[in-house]
Parts: C-alpha cells; sequence; structure tokens
C-alpha cells in the first residue's frame, strides 16, 4: 500500500534548461499582454473609484442627518414617510451629473477606444452610483423601521419614488439641452430635487392603500429611466462624435 | 497585417474635413504631416472607430472595423490630441482604470503600469496624484497608457505637445524601440517629430494626401512646398525653425 502511494507521488526530476525553458515562455506570454477580459466585479470596483468624494459625502451626510432624527425626534408613521421622501432627491441630484464627468475631464475620448467602450462604462457607472444611492436609503429606510415602527417596504418605497424620478428628470434635461459640463449639470439637477419638495403628498398618501400607488410610480419610473439610458448607449454606439471634444 | 481606408469622406454640416481618403498601411512607423485643420485628427478618430466614415470603408485585414468591434479595439492603442485624466487619480490608478476597461488580467496590468511608467521615467512619483503632475508628465502618462495591452495598432495624435525638447528625443527613442510588428501611426504638424524615425511619410493638406513616400532628406523643405501659402497661425513654420 505504501509502496504504491510513493509510486504515485513520485516526482519527475526536471532538467535546469527545461525550467529556464518555461520560465522564459511565461516571461515571453506575459509580454504579449493578451487581454482576457475584466470580470464585471474588476470593472465595478474601477468605477467606485471614479465616483467623486462629493458623491459619498452627500451620501454619509443623510444618513447621518436620518439617524440623529430617528434618535432624537419623536414622529409618527407619516412624519416618518414623509421624512424620507424628501431625504431621497437630495440623494438622488448628484446621481446623474456625476455620470458627466468624463465629458469634463475629456475621458470619453480616451475610453470609447478601450474594449469595454464609453457605453458599458456608463451602464457600470450608473450601477454603482444608482447602488450606493439605494444602500444609503435602504440604511435610512432601517433607520425609520428601528426608530418609528414604520413597515420597512413601504419606507423604501417612498424613498425609491423620488429617487428614481429625480434622476428620471435629471437625465432628461441633460439629454434635451445637450448638456456636457458637470457644474452644470450639478445646477440643473437642483431644479428636479427643489421641485419634488413642492410636490407635497398629503399625509394620507402614506397609508396603506396607497402602496399600490406607490410601486406604479416606481415601476414607471425605472421604465422611462431604462428607456432613457438605452437612447443614450445608442446615441454613443452611432460614434458620431456627439461625445467628442471638439 | 494590414489597415485599408479606401475612398474614405467625413463630412460636417457639408465641409468635408477628410475628403475621399486612400491609404493602405503595414506595419511600420507611419508620419501623417499636415498643417492644423488638414483633417489628420478627424482621420486618426476614423481609424480608432469613434467616428464613422460619412462614405467609404476601413477595414483591418479586410474586415470593416465597425464590424470588427471589442475585437478591433483589443488591436488599439490611443493617444487622443488633447489627453484628458481624472485629476484625482493617480498614475497608477490611471494606468489600471485604463487597463481593466482594456480587458487586461489585473497582474499583468499591473506589471506592464509599474514597467510603462518606469521607462518614460514616472515611476518615482506613480502614486501622486495627476492634477500635480506637469504637462509633459501627463503627456508621458498618455503615452504610456497607449502602450497597455501591447497594440498591434498605435495611434498617435500630436504626442509631443507639452513635451519639453529633451523629452521629444526621449519620445522619438522609445518609438524607435518599439516591436516592429506594429502598425504606428503618429499624426503630427512638427516635422522634427517624424524626420529620421517615420519608415513613410504622409502629407495630408485639405483632407487629402498630397504627398506619400519614404523618409527623405530633405522632409522640411517638401512640407514648406506644400503649405507655402499657409496661415501663419498654425506654427508649422515655427516648429520648423
Amino acid at each position: 500500500m505504501n509502496e504504491k502511494k510513493s509510486k504515485t507521488d513520485w516526482i519527475p526530476v526536471v532538467r535546469q534548461e527545461k525550467v529556464e525553458e518555461v520560465i522564459i515562455s511565461g516571461g515571453l506570454f506575459m509580454e504579449q499582454n493578451v487581454p482576457a477580459g475584466s470580470n464585471v466585479w474588476v470593472l465595478m470596483t474601477k468605477q467606485l473609484r471614479y465616483l467623486s468624494p462629493s458623491l459619498w459625502g452627500c451620501q454619509l451626510l443623510l444618513l447621518c442627518v436620518a439617524i440623529a432624527a430617528a434618535l432624537i425626534t419623536s414622529m409618527d408613521c407619516s412624519d416618518a414617510g414623509y421624512m424620507i421622501f424628501t431625504m431621497a432627491p437630495v440623494a438622488g441630484f448628484l446621481t446623474v451629473p456625476e455620470m458627466l464627468k468624463d465629458l469634463q475631464y475629456n475621458m470619453s475620448e480616451l475610453e470609447s477606444v478601450c474594449r469595454y467602450d464609453g457605453a458599458k462604462v456608463l451602464v457600470l457607472r450608473l450601477i454603482s452610483a444608482g447602488l450606493i444611492n439605494v444602500l444609503c436609503l435602504t440604511m435610512i429606510s432601517a433607520a425609520m423601521w428601528e426608530a418609528f415602527g414604520v413597515s420597512f417596504l413601504k419606507t423604501v418605497i417612498y424613498g425609491l419614488v423620488p429617487y428614481v424620478w429625480v434622476n428620471v428628470i435629471n437625465l432628461f434635461m441633460i439629454m434635451l439641452l445637450r448638456i456636457r459640463s458637470r457644474r452644470v449639470g450639478v445646477l440643473l439637477s437642483v431644479i428636479p430635487a427643489a421641485a419634488s419638495y413642492l410636490f407635497q403628498p398629503e399625509n394620507m398618501m402614506f397609508y396603506d392603500g396607497a402602496v399600490v400607488f406607490w410601486l406604479a410610480a416606481l415601476a414607471a419610473g425605472v421604465l422611462l429611466g431604462a428607456g432613457e439610458v438605452c437612447l443614450i448607449m445608442k446615441e454613443r454606439n452611432k460614434r458620431e462624435g456627439a461625445f467628442l471634444w471638439n | 497585417m494590414e489597415l485599408r481606408i479606401s475612398n474614405v469622406t467625413k463630412a460636417y454640416k457639408g465641409k468635408r474635413a477628410v475628403d475621399n481618403f486612400n491609404l493602405e498601411l503595414g506595419e511600420g512607423l507611419h508620419g501623417l504631416l499636415g498643417a492644423n485643420g488638414s483633417g489628420k485628427t478627424t482621420l486618426m478618430r476614423m481609424i480608432c472607430g469613434l467616428l464613422r466614415p460619412t462614405e467609404g470603408v476601413i477595414t483591418i485585414d479586410g474586415v470593416d472595423i465597425a464590424q470588427a468591434g471589442e475585437g478591433y479595439r483589443e488591436y488599439l492603442g490611443y493617444l487622443p490630441q488633447h489627453f484628458g485624466y481624472y485629476p484625482n487619480f493617480s498614475a497608477m490608478d490611471f494606468m489600471t482604470y485604463i487597463a481593466a476597461l482594456k480587458g487586461l488580467p489585473k497582474t499583468i496590468a499591473m506589471e506592464r503600469s509599474e514597467s510603462l511608467l518606469d521607462e518614460l521615467g514616472l515611476y518615482a512619483v506613480r502614486k501622486k496624484k495627476l492634477k500635480t503632475y506637469s504637462g509633459g508628465m501627463l503627456q508621458r502618462v498618455g503615452i504610456a497608457q497607449a502602450l497597455l495591452g501591447n497594440p498591434k495598432i498605435l495611434v498617435l495624435d500630436e504626442p509631443t505637445a507639452g513635451l519639453d525638447p529633451k523629452e521629444r528625443v526621449r519620445f522619438r527613442q522609445l518609438l524607435t524601440s518599439l516591436e516592429k510588428d506594429k502598425i504606428i501611426i503618429l499624426s503630427t504638424h512638427i516635422v522634427s517629430d517624424v524626420e529620421k524615425i517615420a519608415d513613410d511619410v504622409i502629407i495630408m493638406k485639405e483632407g487629402g494626401i498630397v504627398y506619400r513616400g519614404p523618409q527623405t532628406d530633405n522632409l522640411e523643405d517638401l512640407y514648406l512646398h506644400f503649405f507655402r501659402d499657409g496661415n501663419p497661425e498654425d506654427g508649422m513654420r515655427g516648429n520648423l525653425k
């Protein structure tokens, strides 16, 4: 038994020349730099690095405000729902202008000649920024749920609806006016964020029966947003220079 | 490998930036000379697939580059005329970011980025943010990123802009040291950039070719011959001196 094992474990002696040959071949392969494809996780983490500190800071600030409010104030379910509704547009107002950063820094030309071109990168960016926003809103909702006993699902929806719609309107204005500057984009995005405060849903909108309305508004916003992203991708794939410096 | 530009025209609002252009490019270093506004950048952008020709077709080994898409871009290294960068990235961040977009595996990307930055004299400052770099240093980062992925087609649009004379010499040395199995297109309005190092010279004027031939000793005179009545603002005479 032991003899058999020792035979299968036998390691052949390799000549030094052979070892060197393998090392040289490996080195030559490394020099070739054949693209093997970055996995989605690597691309996503690179896009997280792309996002500005201002976007991260804005999320952190909102989170702190929400937690402080949950700790020191006394609200009923309706007030808590309304508070999330008013906070969400602030979370969203920096997201769309962030997508213009490649144009602001004249990087779109360089990114568009890479294997993963501008259109794909834009989608990755939207997903990265969106995930951060949604994560922040979820944490705020969790704080409200814990402090005031508001249904977790409902608080998430109350946040997502204004968030999605602010982004949809931002994106629409940027497409319509062909904005290429991030600063102008940020200024412009204040309008839908501010407009959302004019739309003050009555407290009765935060009752159980209105959930269907909220879900319908969310679905409509997501569909419109997806349509806008498809249009942008189509425009970029046309390669007619709309995203070039001059 | 052969890059063929057949009857290519690019028109912007009725004005033809590139007009019925025909060119075949094989492996080697091709110098594309022309005054500002002669259509060089538009041509470079079409070669890189950033712009689609209004008419005509660009092929690589017989395949339309628009159809080849991702497969073609894998072969491509590009330095745009106006090199952009994210100011909060360090040189190393920037290189690995571009490497990820080019689809290079992480370990190879790190190793190749470090070696290129070393080759271009930026290794010591590779962790510093790009916003602290001088114009010449940024241009070197641009050249380094174009060389990532060992591209088979290297397109350099005004690569020496912002480089001081010493750096220009170094850049020329780097270009000549590159392997000869690449198609390298160097577009410039500065004759000395292509003098002596280009295998063949193409002179562009008003969107078309006015001269194509091998490297000559009197390239400056030849260039001036075509642009004798050129606009002094295009800077070519100044650069020639």
